[in-house]
Order: C-alpha cells, then sequence, then structure tokens
C-alpha cells in the first residue's frame, strides 16, 4: 500500500495529465465511431454539435428543456428536468471539477493550444488582479442568461430562433466538431436575426477563443458557465482538494504554475477545502508543492495524491540525458 | 322581398357557407387521393403542437397523437378536405405491426385517421379504396410516413430499423428510401437527390409513371428504372410561411413580443409579417409540400359490387415537406470574416500591448 502511495505521490503530473487528456478526448470525441454513448448529462464541453460524441454536453439539453412550454415545463417535463439535473449531478461528483482539468476536449484544446506556444518560446500573459476579479463574473452572468433565455423562451417573452443561446457562441460548437472533418458550423446563419447575431458572435468568440488560447493559459474557462455551475455543486462531491495552511510556507509555487491564476491557493492559509470557483483540479499545484501534506486530494476522507518533499524533488529535476 | 332579391340572398348565403367551411367535401374524379397532416381548420389547428414529423396532439403525459385528414387533388393548396368513408384505413406502427383503424371521430367532419406514436421511428399511415367506373377498376392508395423522435432519447439513428416499410394489404407501394447519412434531423433540403421505390404487391416495379408535384405548381414526371427507383433532384422554390407555421407562430410568439411591437410601431399587419417570414419560422423553419403520385395499369378481369372490369388502374400517393438549401441561409463566407475579427482584435490587440510594455526607454532631450 505504501508503496503505491508513494508511487502515485512520485508521478510524473505533466505526462499523466497528457495521456488521460488525450485518451478522454478520444473518447468524447470520437466515441460515437466506437458506438460509445455516455449520455446527454455529462458535465463537460462534450459538444452535442459533433456527431461523432461519445456523450453530449449537459448544457445542450438542458438549454433545450428550459424552452418548452412553461405549461409543459412545470408538470411532467419538469420531471426530466431534474432527472437530467441528477444524472448531471452524479456523473459530476465523481471527480468534482476534475471534469475540467483531466476530461473538457475544449480544456485539452486549450492545453495544446499552450503546448504550442511553449514549443514556440513566445511567454504567456497574466491578467491583473482587477480584471481577474471582473473577468470571473463572466461565467454566471453566461450560466444566468443560459437558463433564463430558455425560460423566457418557454414563457413565450423570446422567440425560439433564441434557443440554445449558449450554444450558439460557445467556440466549442465550431471547434470540437473540427476534429472529425466537419465545419459545417462555422457559418453565419442568417435565417433570422436572432440566429445571425448569435452564430456572428459564436464565430467572433471562436477567433478570440484561437488567440486567447494561444496567450493565455486556459483562456476560455474563465468565462465558462459550465465552471460556474459545478461550483455549485462542487461541495457535495466526496473528491476535495485540501490545504493544510499551517504546513505552508507561501513560497507561491502553487500559484505560479496554476494555469488559472488562483491567487488564494497560495495565499489562504486558513481554509481547508481550498477548491475556488475558478479551479480546474488539474492539480498541478499539489505536484508543485514542496511541502509534506501541505496540498492534497481526499477522496471520501482518504488522500489519494498529496504534496510530498520527495516528489517535488523527483519532478523538478530535469531528466538525465 | 322580390324573387331575384330572395334568389340572390339565397346564394350569398350558400357562398358564405361554402367559404366558411374552409373547402368543400366532395372529390372530382380522377383527382389523386392523399393524406395531410395539415388541419381542415384554425379551431382545429390550435390543439395542435409543434413537433419532429409534423403537429401533433401531446396529452398531459406527453403521449404524442398523430392526426392524418384524406384530401383529394393535385393543387396541393386547394386539395378538398374529403368527407368520403367508403375506403379503409391502414396503419403500420414502428415495429412493422399492422392494424386497421377506423376513421376519427375527433373530427366528425372529415375523414381523418387518429394514431398514438408511443414509440420513436417512422408510423406509415394508409387510405385504400377502390370503385369500378367504365368497365375499369381504380384503386386508389393515400400513404404517408410520420416520423416521431424525441431529442432526450438521443441520436443514433439506426437505419435498419427505420427503412422504409411496406403494407402487404396494400397493392402498389411507394417507399422513401433513406439517405446514407440519414439523421432524425434530416430534411429534403433543395438540391438533394430523393430517392422512391416503387412496388407493386411486394416486387419492384420498371417504368412505372411517376410524378412529383409541389404546393407552388411545380411538376415533373418520370419513370422507376429496372429496380423500380426513380429519384428527384429538390427544387430550390419560393418557400412561402405556410397556414401551420403561421398558427405555430401565434402560439409560440404571441403579439406582445419585441419583433411584433416592432411591427406594430412600424404600422405593418401580422398578415405582412407573416409574409415577411414572421418571428418563428423565418427562412429555415419554411417548407413546401410535394405529393409523389405513381400510376399503374394491369389487364385483370373481375367484379365488384356487381360491376365487372377488364382492367385495374392503381394509383399511389406518398406527400412529404422539402425545405429551402442551408446553402440560401447560411455562409461560411461571413462565418470565416467574423472568426478572422475575431483573430484578429485580439491577436493585433495582443501584440501591441506587448510591444508598448517593451519598448525601450527613450531618453527626452529638452532644448532648453
Amino acid at each position: 500500500m505504501t508503496k503505491i502511495k508513494n508511487w502515485v505521490n512520485h508521478v510524473d503530473l505533466r505526462s499523466f495529465r497528457f495521456w488521460f487528456q488525450l485518451a478522454a478526448f478520444v473518447l468524447l470525441v470520437y466515441g460515437g465511431r466506437l458506438a460509445i454513448d455516455l449520455g446527454n448529462s455529462l458535465p463537460t464541453f462534450s459538444c452535442g454539435y459533433n456527431r461523432e460524441n461519445g456523450g453530449v454536453c449537459y448544457l445542450l439539453p438542458l438549454q433545450h428543456q428550459l424552452a418548452q412550454p412553461w405549461s409543459r415545463l412545470f408538470s411532467g417535463m419538469g420531471l426530466a428536468v431534474l432527472t437530467g439535473l441528477g444524472t448531471f449531478v452524479l456523473w459530476f461528483i465523481v471527480i468534482n471539477k476534475g471534469w475540467c482539468g483531466y476530461i473538457c476536449p475544449l480544456g485539452t484544446i486549450q492545453d495544446w493550444i499552450t503546448a504550442l506556444r511553449k514549443k514556440m518560446g513566445i511567454r504567456y500573459s497574466t491578467y491583473s488582479d482587477d480584471q481577474f476579479k471582473k473577468l470571473k463574473v463572466i461565467k454566471y452572468v453566461l450560466l444566468l442568461l443560459l437558463i433564463f433565455i430558455p425560460l423566457g423562451i418557454g414563457g413565450q417573452f423570446l422567440s425560439h430562433d433564441l434557443g440554445t443561446p449558449f450554444c450558439k457562441i460557445c467556440p466549442g460548437r465550431m471547434i470540437v466538431p473540427m476534429f472529425n472533418g466537419d465545419f459545417s458550423q462555422w457559418v453565419i446563419d442568417f435565417a433570422s436575426t436572432e440566429r445571425m447575431i448569435l452564430t456572428a458572435l459564436g464565430m467572433f468568440i471562436t477567433g478570440l477563443f484561437l488567440v486567447g488560447s494561444f496567450i493565455k493559459k486556459r483562456f476560455f474557462c474563465f468565462f465558462c458557465p459550465m465552471s460556474a455551475l459545478h461550483y455549485i455543486f462542487a461541495k457535495l462531491s466526496p473528491f476535495k482538494l485540501i490545504k493544510d495552511g499551517g504546513k505552508c510556507t507561501r513560497c507561491g509555487d502553487c500559484y505560479r504554475v496554476c494555469d488559472m491564476e488562483i491567487r488564494p491557493i497560495a495565499d489562504d492559509v486558513v481554509s481547508v477545502d481550498i477548491l475556488k470557483d475558478d479551479c480546474i483540479m488539474c492539480l498541478k499545484c499539489v505536484a508543485a508543492c514542496p511541502e509534506e501534506g501541505c496540498l492534497k486530494v481526499n477522496v471520501l476522507g482518504k488522500t489519494v495524491f498529496e504534496a510530498t518533499e520527495s516528489g517535488f524533488k523527483k519532478r523538478m529535476t530535469p531528466p538525465e540525458e | 322581398m322580390s324573387s331575384t332579391g330572395f334568389i340572390a340572398w339565397v346564394g350569398l348565403c350558400l357562398t358564405l357557407v361554402s367559404l366558411g367551411s374552409e373547402g368543400s367535401v366532395g372529390r372530382e374524379e380522377n383527382s389523386p387521393l392523399w393524406l395531410s397532416g395539415t388541419p381542415p381548420n384554425m379551431e382545429m389547428m390550435k390543439q395542435f403542437s409543434r413537433a419532429h414529423g409534423g403537429m401533433v396532439i401531446r396529452d398531459e403525459e406527453r403521449n404524442y397523437s398523430k392526426m392524418l385528414w384524406l384530401r383529394a387533388g393535385d393543387d396541393l393548396k386547394k386539395a378538398n378536405y374529403l368527407s368520403d368513408k367508403m375506403g379503409q384505413f391502414y396503419l403500420l406502427d414502428v415495429k412493422s405491426n399492422a392494424s386497421q383503424p377506423a376513421p376519427s371521430s375527433a373530427d366528425s367532419a372529415h375523414t381523418a385517421i387518429k394514431f398514438k406514436m408511443p414509440d420513436e421511428g417512422y408510423y406509415n399511415a394508409y387510405y385504400m379504396e377502390q370503385n369500378v367506373r367504365d368497365g375499369v377498376r381504380y384503386v386508389d392508395v393515400a400513404k404517408r410516413e410520420v416520423l416521431k423522435h424525441n431529442c432526450q432519447l438521443g441520436h443514433d439513428f439506426d437505419v435498419e430499423q427505420h427503412r422504409p416499410q411496406s403494407a402487404k394489404q396494400i397493392p402498389l407501394e411507394v417507399l422513401r428510401l433513406r439517405f446514407d447519412d440519414e439523421t432524425y434531423h434530416t430534411r429534403f433540403n433543395s438540391g438533394k437527390n430523393v430517392l422512391f421505390k416503387v412496388l407493386y404487391k411486394g416486387d419492384p416495379v420498371a417504368n412505372a409513371a411517376v410524378t412529383i408535384s409541389t404546393e407552388e405548381g411545380w411538376s415533373r414526371n418520370s419513370k422507376t428504372d429496372s429496380e423500380g427507383i426513380v429519384s428527384f433532384l429538390v427544387i430550390q422554390d419560393r418557400f412561402k410561411q405556410n397556414e401551420a407555421q403561421e398558427v405555430e407562430k401565434k402560439q409560440y410568439k404571441p403579439k406582445q413580443t419585441e419583433g411584433a411591437r416592432k411591427y406594430k410601431k412600424e404600422g405593418k399587419s401580422e398578415h405582412k409579417q407573416a409574409e415577411s417570414g414572421g418571428s418563428h419560422g423565418r427562412m429555415r423553419r419554411r417548407s413546401e409540400e410535394f405529393l409523389v403520385t405513381v400510376q399503374y395499369r394491369e389487364p385483370s378481369i373481375g367484379e365488384i359490387d356487381g360491376l365487372s372490369y377488364e382492367q385495374s388502374v392503381y394509383t399511389t400517393t406518398f406527400p412529404g415537406h422539402f425545405s429551402p438549401s442551408q446553402s440560401a441561409y447560411k455562409s461560411y463566407a461571413y462565418g470565416l470574416t467574423f472568426g478572422s475579427a475575431g483573430f484578429l482584435v485580439l491577436g493585433i490587440g495582443s501584440y501591441m500591448y506587448r510591444r508598448r510594455r517593451i519598448k525601450p526607454f527613450k531618453e527626452v532631450n529638452l532644448d532648453d
């Protein structure tokens, strides 16, 4: 048992994560070709517009269901919405926000773009504290819009052409099907004014996504409403990121490796459950922490991965030529 | 009142009555019979709601029921709703279970079939009647294929499970062959090649005369090949908003919406709004009805109700909807323009920002 624990704590997280993300990407982007179907309540951007997907992002059916006429939504249909939400929560709590750091195809694509930037030797950008605080609100605004716009459609206040509004502006709709050679979403839909505006916005955001991901690590994750929805249920998950403030020297290593620039991971020495709303649970902070047991991952109260001095040294030592 | 005045008054009343009934219930000789999914009047239409495969009646448990009306005439806009009860309805459900439902009592003024659609897939409804005139037996078959799909049940379209079906009781069948890339959301868009197969008593019919006609009046004749297959290229048409879409628009987007307020402000009537595309349907949801008619003649001797015949003429119809091509309202060029705009705005913006930040210090020399 101690041997396994040691092996896990000394793991080359970067390599492990790369292969895990690749496997998840193949499963969710090409899974349909292998007759894999994980349902349509996945807590990750497995785009429903990708015909070969191995499961569908929950945001698509959620928006679709909420746009039903109120008479149906607040009767039998309401049960279907609750069932979908329940399935989403059950999937989500398994690995908490690890869905973002290890499984999300759009997140993986952003990591690959970051790797390309690194190879080209171009430095990355960061946000100032003030920018960070302002930008992180956007995902909650998007979450509210993707709930209330469909409700407005169901209540007959808004046009049906505003249906699935977030999907229309999500770069995943354009980017993910592209990996199956499908560029059919790279269009402006002039069928109505609403569709035209949303699809134009979607294409504009796709352009921003490609450049943004190149110069800023996990650029889109700051604005992701799925991340906001995750955080609502994060406390229910038995998969937790724990910090022992007493062991923290505030060296800042964890903050420096954090793709999401979450400052409290270094500054907060009071909170035990250190998971923040922007966290993607990539666990790079745990791998980069040199203090024995300062940061750890607990599942049902049991530590499965923790910071160790020897693990830190092993990871920081360049491989022998 | 003078006799002339009385006759004029009666004439006016009769005219009004005939207009109010939304189409007469008679059938012109040799006009094709077909099954329509459009309700005969506005009152009936209000009971329906939108679903994949056309308008349906949903009960409180969200069970779907479909209703189809028997119409006659190849002018699809003006075809009469019939009240004949001479023939027999047949129904093939998604599992190929056959039944012979009685005409629906939900619309006593017209001949209609109403059936529940509990499972996902294609239902095939038929109406068949036969009669003998001038020594010829006329067998008229009206067929309609209706799809039930619920997005919540997933989108795995099993081509084998959803293959076109034929009923044993129907002598002359028209099957709409599936596209290679068919899904539950496949539409017959302009520019697509749609294939139909004609079967007579289960066997393919070569050289059968097939006519396709559309709501706006276009029609084309063709003949089946040796395998009984005929193909039609779906045309680009005007795609005016139809009556069903107007009602649907009213149900889903009433007058208080922004679009309607705008039109009201601009003094445009509701009719104008519908003409210009309305709000709900617009270009993407517009569709037009088509009717495929197949006729097959065969020398045969027999007798029906004491009337003898020496030849049989079979006529089968198969209606459906087609829609504008997506390229009519979707643009890659504009898509790439907006994508490039986003790319360039952030790309150039970031580059300029970085350049500004690494600009070397420049000494300012003041000339004093």
